[in-house]
């Protein structure tokens, strides 16, 4: 697997972005990697589908791409299922014949989405289907690499958290404060290699996506709406990936500013926040 | 060696082939690899065989069946056997040895041999025959012998002639037929593999048997033995093979680990020689850099001293001594007309090599080089490290020292005199110190009554009662806080006013001095010239002891300028710097000349189109200064010749000044005896029609103290004038824009005269700009405030005990004065907010980059301060100039400000300072009564001195307030000033179809998170959500700042908060960047308030169940028109300020700035 997984990604890194993707008209692709989350599976779908309908009512093509990487719990006959429902409502599933893990998972995705705005949406969050055409207008007048937005955590005992809700500041390089949950230009994010998937940076490798992307020049925008809600689960990823802060903090600080000269040669990205009913603020 | 019968035999075909069949090409090529002939190799064989049968059988007589060329025959002959030979082939016998022919013939087996032998051989020959003749064959053999040497191939079926091939047994069972057994103890294998010797048994048949079951034993047991050392060296192989893929995995592992080894010895070969490159690089570059960063720093050093030079040449007049803070480098203190010392210093002069151990070090080295003469001290930007490293040094310089120049210069303070600067002393803590007898100056309406003792001259007082004391206390801006009277004895008031040299008597001055202590009256002392080092022709003894007497037992001691300050310093720890300034009342009739050029006169420098009238202005005191000038003075007017009148205003007194101005055209105007100041002002103004004046000025220890009267004189009247530089006049004339400043020297007098008189658009620039500056800067309408916090200063100071008298009751300790209970003030807001506070001198000072909303309240604060008539002045704590003081200081978060300051503790020791200096000072809060962070205000204001904490809000939380805010507290109404209510008013009709249905903004909280997912579900997702982390509300984020967050509000319908704290507050700016927006504010609570005093806009305080339905339902609209008609129904942020200002007064009564009852506005 291990083999498997490398080869995907420097096949992705050697190989020139396919003519498909290259030429990939404007509009949103939800994409929802799964692996063993059938439970959740409806509520993510669903609002995904919803969000379609809003954008097709907006003028703007859409579609869900659910990627199964390969799970065991009964998902695939959902999402087959679902697909055959819902096809015309823009439900695509692609499962895959071996376990590949999250972050190529993800660059699958990349490549295999039919429009040029990628939604990575985990299975157990959900989208505020109605704001979604507002971030699509965010992307497109900013020209951003990502645009996201406010996140409601909802936990256990009915509590609510806030994540994304900052635009990029320097701090970026010591925690991983913005959520893969957002809109994506992908052919900025192909342009960087999308997801790497290494030891070093497992279960964050979307913060090492999103500082490969600020230091290469891009634009990731805040944009002050809720873009959805992540239902904390038990074993959530998120817990997981407080795990090895310190480690992947050090290896990024050293990927990404190895010099600490960010001081001095800040970030495009720093302290973007942009409304469209407002312009950038 | 084939037989055939000796007879032919029809029965079978190789019978009947006979002799025939072996004939030559038979030899040649059917017996075995080789071709049967006479050669040594088929000797040497049959010769082996002969001889094993000679020895081991050892016959007498053999025969040979089927002998073919009789070797063997012929070999046993040689052994002396006696052989013989028979066989069917012809050409066999024919090539028998010659010899052994006779013993050899043709023949046939299968005839009866002619006798017996002992020995009958018959090797490879039965199995030619049909298995019929062999049969026959064996049967005449064995009648023919006992003993038969025997061999038949039982396995070569190719050749052709082999008709009979059979296996061993079948000739055993044969011969065993006629009693012939194998002899199992002879090995024939000599012969052929096959071989047997076979006897006739003579014994029993089981001897037979015994021999075989022998035979078969040994080789079974030969056989197993065999086989397991087979099996054994079959598995030692398998060991060894084992053993041996274990060591050739090994030796692979070996020759890999060898290789990597190689391969590391390689790279780090490699890497040592690419690190030494890269160190030696390295090397190269730092040394590179270093040869760059000591050219730049050798060139930025230069530079450095090139700009103090500059400084040093713009300040420091020539012939003076300046000490540089240096690193002993001699070009640095190096000065055209200056001497320059290093700093540290040794005795001898040389830089002293180290530096000083800590500030106090530094300032009293410096204290002895000031001594020594040094003027001025100068640190370069290459030490401006001190200033950082010694704080106390810095402290020592900034206090006592007057900063001339801070620029790239560096850093210069001249030390000719000290400044000194009031220093109050702590307050005591937890009981204010206030006088029983009445509070200061306005408190609860009541006017300080101040007792003036002014200098006795003549029958009406000197021109400097009148500047230093008559018109300050009687100016409108301040009269109306002061019950003045004036007289030449004592009477009780609460301030007693001397002046100068009230009485030549000590004793009377004594007197008065007890009688006050007595009242606990507070004794000002006003001087303006330094008497102590005036002439004694001018002073008695006993003058002198009573400037000493009052100045020593003052409350304090009012001086008119800081080298005064520092010369009375020695008497008093209150030195109370005022400097003098024109009363503009005296002006209201002045009429200043206009000063065009006269048409089609030539404007060159150095014409002269008209006459032009030089004046000076002096009394006889000042006739040295007068002559000092008169050579430069007789020189121009030469050089002018008629297009210049000197008028000179005053007297003439010393005969030499006379004669110094003999021959000139001189004019003097009187202005009449006795004049009194107010007249004489009126005089000059009506007739003074001066081009250009002179003010010049003896350096010396008594001038030095002199005020800058003259040029509020000049100025005042529009007239361009050249000053002697001496500190008088230094740092108030701008030399070439407010006047021109001349050393005193003749040359520089002439030159200076010269420019001003031959330059009319000069004259005329200056002329502007002095008048500009003394009617803006210098007049009563701006100064008099000083007066009066001189005044309340020392009203609030708790008196000085009289000596050997017992302290009057209360006098030292005073009980807190009464305040007025906080209650809802009944007043109108409607009274006019015009006007209420001219004259007063208020000071605004806000947080500088913390949180912006504070820096915005103070620039508010300022306007409608301004709106109603106060001359506000809005600053950050570091931009307020020292030594001055105001009417009122309004603080806006003490310890934001305190923060913003830079040095907290320093912070809050300026704002101790600003808060001694001022009439009045108060602290604005800005946050719920139940926090913390009120509780802290409450805390710094009595750290600080400040006597009012100001609670500028939309609610009155006296009621809530902590205990020991009780006596702090007030509140004032935050409302909307003039032009906020006109942009509310423009809203009506206009702020509908809003995109944003609602907006969230404020730093993240649990709650507010909370609130947000049920906005987003249940009202509508689309709602502006900006929660971030909390950190200040600057104005370059991460918050929204003011203007981002107004137009972000002016696209909203709702603006919904809720507070990050659990106690209740109705935060005022939220409303009001509301209302300015046309946005409806919305503040959620968790419960219910408890407060009791009804609530503005209670309407937009919902709970948090209901906010869902609230939202949903609103009308917005009609809630618009509500929300601004009742902001606008309440009173506006100029009437909450006129009331705050109406009753300003130093006391620490209170005051009532209260909104109206708010009943019924929500």
């Amino acid at each position: 697997m291990e083999k498997t997984r490398t080869r995907f990604v420097s096949r992705l890194a050697a190989r020139p972005v396919p003519p498909a993707v290259r030429h990939a008209p404007p509009g949103v692709t939800i994409a929802i990697p799964n692996w063993n989350h059938e439970y959740v599976l409806p509520r993510s779908v669903g609002s995904a589908l919803r969000a379609v309908r809003s954008l097709r009512e907006a003028g703007v093509d859409a579609e869900v791409l659910v990627v199964d990487d390969r799970s065991r719990d009964g998902s695939t006959t959902l999402l087959r299922q679902a697909e055959a429902l819902y096809a015309a409502d823009g439900l695509r599933v692609l499962a895959l014949r071996r376990n590949v893990g999250l972050p190529t998972v993800r660059n699958v995705a990349l490549c295999e989405a039919s429009y040029a705005g990628v939604v990575f949406m985990d299975a157990d969050n959900e989208l505020v289907p109605e704001n979604l055409v507002q971030f699509h207008r965010s992307m497109t007048a900013t020209g951003a690499a990502v645009v996201y937005g406010n996140l409601l955590c909802r936990k256990a005992g009915d509590r609510t958290e806030v994540l994304s809700n900052e635009s990029v500041q320097d701090r970026v390089l010591e925690a991983n404060y913005i959520d893969a949950f957002a809109l994506f230009d992908r052919h900025q994010v192909l342009d960087v290699g999308g997801f790497l998937d290494a030891a070093e940076v497992e279960a964050r490798e979307d913060w090492e996506a999103y500082l490969h992307l600020a230091a290469s020049g891009a634009k990731i925008v805040f944009v002050p709406l809720v873009f959805g809600v992540y239902h904390e689960l038990p074993g959530s990823m998120i817990d997981e990936s407080r795990q090895d802060h310190a480690a992947q903090q050090k290896y990024l600080q050293r990927v990404y500013d190895q010099l600490s000269v960010r001081p001095r040669m800040p970030l495009n990205a720093r302290h973007l926040r942009y409304h469209p009913e407002t312009g950038y603020l | 060696m084939q037989t055939e019968p000796v007879e032919p035999q029809p029965r079978t075909q190789a019978a009947s082939a006979g002799g025939t069949l072996y004939d030559a090409f038979y030899y040649a090529h059917y017996c075995g690899e080789r071709a049967y002939e006479r050669d040594p190799r088929w000797l040497a064989f049959f010769g082996s065989v002969a001889e094993q049968i000679a020895a081991r059988i050892a016959p007498a007589s053999v025969l040979d069946a089927g002998c073919a060329m009789g070797m063997v025959v012929e070999s046993l002959r040689d052994r002396g056997v006696e052989a013989y030979g028979v066989d069917i082939s012809e050409y066999a016998i024919a090539n028998v040895r010659e010899d052994i022919r006779p013993y050899c013939q043709v023949g046939s087996i299968l005839q009866p041999f002619p006798r017996r032998y002992d020995l009958i051989i018959c090797i490879e020959v039965l199995e030619h025959l049909a298995a019929r003749d062999a049969e026959r064959a064996v049967a005449n053999i064995v009648a023919h012998t006992d003993d038969v040497l025997f061999s038949s191939s039982p396995k070569d079926f190719k050749e052709t002639t082999h008709f009979n091939v059979q296996p061993p047994e079948w000739w055993a069972e044969l011969f065993a037929r006629h009693n012939f057994y194998r002899d199992v103890g002879f090995d024939a294998s000599f012969v052929t593999p096959w071989a047997v010797r076979f006897r006739r048994l003579k014994g029993p048949v089981a001897r037979v048997v015994a021999d075989y079951e022998r035979r078969l034993w040994w080789l079974d047991q030969d056989n197993r033995a065999q086989r397991e050392l087979g099996l054994e060296q079959r598995n030692r192989l398998a060991e060894k093979e084992a053993a041996y893929a274990t060591l050739e995995a090994r030796a692979k592992d070996l020759e890999a680990a060898l290789a990597r080894a190689a391969e590391q010895v390689t790279g780090r070969e490699d890497a040592a020689s690419l690190l030494a490159a890269t160190e030696l690089e390295r090397d190269e570059l730092q040394a590179a850099l270093g040869v760059e960063r000591a050219a730049r720093e050798a060139a930025e050093y230069s530079a450095q001293l090139d700009a103090m030079r500059r400084t040093v040449e713009a300040h420091v007049p020539t012939a003076s001594t300046v000490v540089v803070v240096s690193g002993g480098d001699d070009a640095a203190v190096t000065f055209p007309g200056r001497d320059g010392w290093h700093f540290p210093r040794t005795p001898e002069g040389w830089h002293a090599g180290a530096h000083p151990a800590d500030g106090d070090e530094a300032a009293a080295h410096l204290e002895s080089l000031r001594v020594a003469g040094a003027g001025w001290i100068v640190f370069p930007g290459t030490a401006l490290w001190w200033l950082d490293a010694y704080p106390q040094f810095r402290q020592h310089l900034e206090r006592n020292y007057r900063l001339a120049d801070r620029s790239a210069g560096g850093v210069l303070y001249d030390l000719r005199r000290r400044v000194v600067v009031y220093r109050a002393p702590a307050p005591a803590p937890a009981t204010p110190a206030v006088p029983s007898s009445g509070g200061g100056a306005g408190a609860a309406g009541r006017r300080v009554s101040v007792r003036m003792l002014p200098e006795r001259f003549g029958t009406h007082p000197h021109s400097s009662t009148y500047v230093r004391l008559l018109l300050p206390l009687r100016h409108p801006s301040v009269e109306r806080h002061f019950d003045v009277t004036r007289g030449e004895v004592y009477d009780k008031a609460d301030v007693v006013f001397v002046e100068r040299t009230w009485t030549a008597n000590p004793d009377a001055a004594q007197r008065l001095v007890d009688r006050a202590r007595a009242d606990g009256a507070r004794i000002l002392f006003s001087i303006d010239d330094n008497l102590l080092d005036l002439n004694k022709d001018w002073l008695t003894t006993a003058h002198l002891a009573v400037v000493k007497l009052l100045a020593a037992e003052a409350d304090a001691v009012v001086v008119s300028t800081e080298p005064l300050a520092e010369r009375m310093a020695p008497f008093n720890d209150r030195i109370v710097v005022i400097p003098n300034a024109l009363d503009e009342r005296l002006l209201d009739d002045a009429v200043v000349p206009e000063r065009k050029p006269e048409p089609g006169a030539p404007a060159a420098p150095g014409a002269i189109p008209r006459r032009l009238t030089l004046g000076y202005m002096g009394t006889s005191t000042h006739d040295e200064d007068l002559e000092m000038i008169a050579p430069a003075l007789r020189n121009v007017l030469a050089r002018f010749g008629d297009g210049v009148e000197f008028q000179v205003v005053g007297a003439v007194a010393r005969p030499s000044t006379l004669a110094a101005l003999e021959g000139l055209p001189v004019s003097v105007l009187r202005a009449g005896d006795g004049i009194e100041y107010p007249q004489f002002m009126r005089w000059m103004f009506r007739n003074l029609h001066w081009d250009a004046a002179i003010a010049p000025l003896r350096d010396d220890v008594f001038n030095r103290c002199k005020s800058d009267i003259k040029l509020l004189d000049y100025g005042a009247l529009g007239i361009p004038a050249v000053f002697s530089r001496v500190p008088s006049y230094e740092h108030s004339v701008r030399h070439g824009v407010t006047g021109l400043l001349a050393e005193n020297t003749v040359e520089s007098w002439a030159q200076n005269l010269e420019r001003l008189l031959g330059d009319d658009v000069l004259r005329r620039a200056i002329a502007a700009n002095v008048r500009r500056y003394v009617l803006s800067e210098r007049t009563l309408r701006r100064c008099a405030g000083q007066w009066r916090g001189a005044i309340n200063g020392v009203m609030q100071k708790p008196p000085r005990r009289a000596r050997g008298l017992p302290a009057p009751a209360g006098a030292v300790a005073p009980p807190a004065p009464e305040r007025a209970p906080a209650l809802p003030s009944t007043e109108s807001p409607t009274r006019g907010a015009n006007a209420v506070g001219p004259g007063l001198r208020a000071l605004v000072v806000v947080p500088d980059d913390v949180n912006y909303f504070y820096a915005q309240t103070g620039r508010r604060l300022g306007e409608a301060l301004r709106a109603v008539g106060v001359a506000a002045d809005v600053r950050t704590l570091k931009a307020v100039p020292r030594h001055q003081s105001f009417d009122l200081c309004v603080m806006v978060n003490l310890y934001e400000l305190a923060y913003g300051y830079g040095d907290e503790a320093a912070g809050y020791e300026r704002l101790e300072q600003l808060a001694a200096d001022s009439g009045r000072s108060i602290a604005v809060a800005m946050d719920c009564a139940q926090t913390q962070w009120f509780a802290q205000a409450c805390d710094l204001c009595e750290k600080v001195g400040v006597g009012t904490l100001l609670d500028l809000g939309l609610h009155d939380q006296s009621a809530i307030a902590p205990p020991r805010a009780r006596r702090l507290y007030q509140f004032a109404f935050n409302g909307l000033n003039t032009a906020e209510r006109d942009a509310v008013r423009r809203w009506a009709g206009r702020n509908e179809g809003r995109p944003l249905p609602w907006v969230f903004v404020g730093h993240v909280s649990a709650e507010r998170a909370q609130l947000v997912r049920r906005l987003v579900s249940e009202v509508d997702p689309a709602g502006f959500v900006y929660m971030p982390h909390l950190a200040p509300y600057r104005e370059k984020g991460p918050h929204l700042n003011e203007s981002q967050l107004q137009s972000l509000l002016e696209r909203a319908r709702f603006h919904v908060w809720c507070s990050h704290h659990p106690h209740f507050y109705m935060e005022s700016e939220r409303f009001r960047n509301a209302a300015l927006a046309g946005c409806l504010p919305l503040k959620v609570v968790r419960n219910a308030p408890d407060e009791p005093a009804p609530l503005p806009f209670a309407h937009l305080v919902v709970r948090e169940e209901e906010m869902v339905a609230r939202l949903r339902s609103a009308d917005f609209r009609r809630e618009w028109a509500r929300f601004a008609d009742a902001f606008l129904a309440l009173p506006s942020l100029e009437q909450v300020i006129a009331d705050l200002v109406q009753h300003v007064s130093p006391a620490q009564a209170g005051f009532s700035a209260r909104a109206p009852a708010l009943a019924g506005v929500g």
